[in-house]
């Protein structure tokens, strides 16, 4: 990457879809303290539409700072007191670097792609 | 109406005392015609349409003045020939109607002023408002009129001046010098909760219901009023029923020829809500201002100025976030009683004072473990304790270095945190050895690094506000800090190198706060920088 994607930086999107009993949601672009309030409610409506089973995908993140490292903990936390699971696809290279460096990856399950998450998943009545 | 001729319907006499034919009817509009032509008035002459039985059906136009205008806009000849009802159809039944058919009955002359016309019509004004007046001539009527188009006008600007006196809180009154007289607006009144059936009241009224604190506006404005009667502005509060109100007042004196005041002009706004929105504001500013100033206060206080620790020369350096002056970063740099120093950086997420307050507990909190001997895994251990216990809200990263003078060892751990930075000559080394961030997991267990140090090795440790950036891997970050940092090394003496390490680095996320300690291990554990 150059530098070429700073210019884009202040640009978030966030993106929803689901995937069996699992929602699959994209974030692009920057979280940090600046889009804490959009991307605390994205999680919440993501929480109240698909349920606590949820695949969150950073890899088209450009920043991850600290505090918003934490909401990314918080949702990990909630979906396992809701019963259910949170997985995060990332790679060490780039802006999640961050979920390596404060040792977050050791506990929280992180996957390369999408569909790795899913296939990991742990699997649940289908009906 | 039935149809049928004209001429042979007419019955031009009033009455029955007079019969002239009808060639004396048209005679006479020939002559009623000439009179109207030279007259300056929209004027018409109309004859009765009478049923066999002589009762009015209807009345019709025989003579019409040029300057004659009627509701669709009608003039003068055009008018000749139409019908009343038949024309408007309005007039049956109205005021207008009725004194038409009573002039023809008494020959008395009246006016119907004001005349309101309603039509349904498209290019009918509604209502048009009219003052007609009839007589009775020669067997018809002589109706002439005037459109009050200039008094709907008044009225119009009058109920503006209404609406931008009720929208705009403002009322205005004027007081007379000369014969103690005044005159207020509607709204006046509903400034001061005055009925406006008590009339409006004497200007010497205002200092009795003046909040007292006030009383001596309301003095200085009257006489200055008095006295140089240049406009003049005051604001105070008034007793309106149960209330108080905040009014400002502009007023000025009129003088005669002579130079006399005549009168007082005053225009008053109630600005009550104004006022009220203003010192809330100035109140939120001032608590700011205040909360301000506390934070700074309490950054110094939790981050004090540097203390000598033996065995190391010392440099930090705390750049808040643009945007807020209280951050979450913290540094400790102290010198342990037993020949060893405590050096830490850590980072609490947020900024603000719950983010400070959560800072000053980790930093008091690993001083003391420190002193209690505990070792940087021991500690962060039950700082990780501490946050789940007491501030579960708070995410922590910190790395924690205890150093010993005497085999210059350095045994550090990490929570979460960025690298240290080791330079040693002129080569950046990353001392990584990585452990969770703090007060995230019940159970969790650090492990501590150990590295000898050489005279002279300069030691970094930071928060991530310095190496992070949109865009870009940390560790790219961290290597730009590093390429830095390896340019400025071999420009200065060692002794130097601190401070001028410090200057070189500037934050790259200035969203951010940002925190920095240098260290230089001194060749001679006595020296103290």
């Amino acid at each position: 990457m150059s530098d070429l994607p700073n210019i884009s930086a202040a640009e978030t999107t966030f993106a929803a879809e689901s995937s069996g009993s699992i929602g699959v949601l994209t974030v692009r672009g920057t979280l940090d303290f600046t889009t804490h309030e959009p991307a605390t409610e994205f999680f919440d409506k993501a929480f109240a539409q698909f349920g606590p089973n949820l695949v969150v995908n950073l890899l088209e993140l450009d920043f991850l700072d600290s505090r918003a490292t934490g909401l990314l903990v918080t949702c990990w936390k909630r979906a396992l007191d809701e019963g259910g699971w949170l997985a995060l696809v990332a790679v060490e290279r780039g802006a999640a670097r961050a979920l390596w460096i404060t040792g977050l990856t050791s506990h929280v399950p992180v996957f390369p792609t999408v569909e790795d998450a899913l296939a990991a998943a742990p699997s649940r009545d289908q009906e | 109406m039935s149809g049928g001729d004209r001429i042979l319907r007419l019955h031009p006499a009033s009455g029955q005392s007079v019969d002239s034919g009808e060639s004396s009817v048209e005679v006479m509009a020939g002559l009623v015609q000439a009179m109207l032509d030279a007259a300056p008035i929209q004027g018409a002459w109309v004859m009765p349409i009478r049923d066999q039985a002589g009762v009015i059906l209807d009345f019709e136009v025989l003579a019409a003045s040029p300057e004659a205008r009627d509701i669709h806009n009608r003039t003068g000849k055009e008018l000749v020939g139409l019908r009343t009802l038949e024309a408007y159809p309005g007039i049956a039944g109205s005021a207008l109607w009725d004194a038409y058919l009573r002039v023809m009955e008494t020959g008395e002359v009246e006016d119907v002023d004001p005349y309101v016309h309603r039509e349904d019509g498209d290019d009918v004004p509604q209502p048009s408002t009219y003052g007609v007046h009839l007589a009775r001539l020669q067997g018809g009527l002589l109706t002439s009129w005037v459109r009050h188009d200039r008094h709907d006008r008044e009225e119009r600007l009058s109920a503006r001046l209404l609406h931008t006196e009720r929208l705009g809180h403002l009322g205005w009154g004027h007081w007379s010098l000369i014969t103690g007289e005044a005159e207020w607006s509607d709204q006046l009144y509903v400034i001061h909760g005055r009925d406006p059936a008590e009339g409006p009241f004497a200007l010497e009224h205002y200092r009795e219901i003046a909040h007292p604190d006030d009383v001596p506006v309301v003095e200085h404005a009257l006489t200055t009023l008095t006295s140089t009667g240049g406009p003049h502005e005051f604001e105070i509060r008034i007793r309106v029923r149960d209330e108080y109100r905040h009014i400002r007042a502009t007023a000025e004196v009129s003088r005669d020829a002579g130079g006399r005041p005549v009168e007082i002009h005053g225009v008053v706004q109630d600005v009550t809500d104004w006022r009220r929105t203003a010192d809330e504001l100035a109140e939120v500013t001032q608590r700011l201002e205040e909360e301000s100033q506390l934070t700074a206060r309490l950054q110094s206080i939790i981050l004090p100025v540097q203390d000598a620790v033996p065995g190391l020369q010392i440099g930090v350096r705390y750049f808040p976030a643009e945007t807020a002056p209280l951050g979450g970063d913290w540094y400790q740099a102290i010198h342990l009683d037993n020949e060893e120093a405590l050096l830490a950086v850590g980072d609490v997420a947020g900024h603000g004072l719950a983010a400070a307050s959560a800072m000053a507990k980790l930093r008091h909190a690993i001083t003391g473990l420190a002193f209690a001997d505990h070792d940087p895994a021991q500690i962060l251990v039950a700082l990780n304790r501490l946050l789940r216990r007491m501030r579960p809200d708070v995410l922590a990263t910190s790395v924690v270095a205890r150093y010993r003078t005497k085999d210059r060892t350095l045994r550090w751990t990490h929570a979460g945190h960025p690298p240290m930075l080791l330079v040693r000559g002129h080569k950046v080394h990353r001392l990584l050895h990585p452990g969770v961030l703090l007060g995230v997991f019940e159970d969790v267990t650090y492990s501590c690094a150990e590295i000898r140090l050489e005279p002279d090795d300069l030691l970094l440790m930071f928060t991530d506000g310095l190496i992070e950036r949109p865009g870009r891997d940390l560790f790219e970050g961290l290597d730009i800090l590093s390429a830095a940092i390896a340019e400025t090394v071999p420009q200065v003496p060692p002794q130097d190198r601190v401070a001028a390490v410090m200057e070189a680095l500037a934050p790259s996320n200035t969203g951010d706060d940002t925190c920095i300690l240098v260290a230089r291990i001194l060749p001679n554990s006595l020296e103290v920088s």
